[in-house]
């Protein structure tokens, strides 16, 4: 493993990255954002009265860290699929540091388009239908 | 060795030709030269990434106001697909400002992520604080 300036500071990022989700992942464990009133609100949702992608993610985050895996996926149904998808970009990340190989290449690329082509179908299913929150 | 003089075609070894007696040259560095020439005009040929745009539309996508990052990532996506196009009709010129101009939406796009995200960190630091005190003038 050969570590050159790029990957240096890569590492640093990652490390920042790593401590800021681990403050975030501590405080959602401990507070319930439905209950706290100083999680960030949604602009999106304040402004158009439309609930985005993202609305309920820190709800749900908060139920799959207390085990309540039923009530996690109906705030946000997304929030499994984009959990594998942070575990698979730090394997990619890790054969970049690894094996020099490219954090995205053709396969990984096909994986994101998918994902966000589900992400904007949830978008639309989840303001025209009550399946989800 | 074929003789560039009179096409006959000689043994590997001859340093002149057995026909016309004219200097026989080497062939291997004129072909060295014609890749080196190809592998510069690949390297030389605009490729886009759209890998960048696509996690950028992900993440304002997911992040709560966000949202306005989602115009340049499309901006830039947009873009891009013109390098491919122009590419192909060899207007290599136009291929290259078409990228200069993906990557920029594509910065644009990461800016506006970086201060929406930056701004609810700040946001959610601030009332967190406020909360925390309040809960320890409380005690």
């Amino acid at each position: 493993m050969k570590i050159n300036r790029q990957k240096k500071t890569s590492i640093y990022i990652a490390t920042g990255v790593f401590l800021v989700a681990t403050l975030g992942i501590i405080i959602l464990k401990v507070y319930n954002p439905s209950e706290e009133d100083f999680f960030i609100p949604c602009v999106f949702r304040t402004l158009t009265g439309l609930k985005c992608v993202g609305c309920g993610m820190t709800r749900a985050v908060h139920y799959l860290l207390n085990g309540y895996l039923q009530e996690a996926l109906w705030y946000n149904f997304m929030c499994i699929p984009f959990i594998l998808l942070l575990i698979y970009m730090d394997y990619r990340y890790l054969c970049y540091l690894i094996k020099d190989e490219r954090i995205i290449d053709k396969k990984t690329k096909y994986i994101l388009f998918f994902f966000l082509i589900i992400l904007c179908i949830f978008g639309i299913v989840r303001n025209m239908t009550t399946l989800f929150y | 060795m074929i003789c560039k003089n009179c096409n006959m075609n000689n043994s590997l070894e001859a340093k002149f030709c057995t026909n016309c007696g004219q200097k026989l040259e080497e062939p291997q560095p004129i072909i060295q030269n014609n890749m080196n020439n190809s592998n510069n005009m690949n390297a030389n040929i605009p490729v886009y990434n759209s890998a960048s745009a696509i996690i950028a539309l992900i993440l304002s996508v997911l992040c709560c106001g966000g949202q306005l990052g989602l115009i340049f990532s499309i901006l830039s996506l947009v873009e891009g697909s013109k390098v491919k196009q122009f590419v192909s009709q060899g207007n290599i010129q136009a291929a290259n400002m078409s990228l200069d101009q993906a990557k920029k939406w594509d910065t644009i796009a990461w800016i506006v992520i970086g201060i929406c995200v930056g701004l609810s960190l700040l946001y959610f630091l601030f009332s967190f604080g406020l909360a925390f005190m309040e809960g320890l003038s409380g005690i």
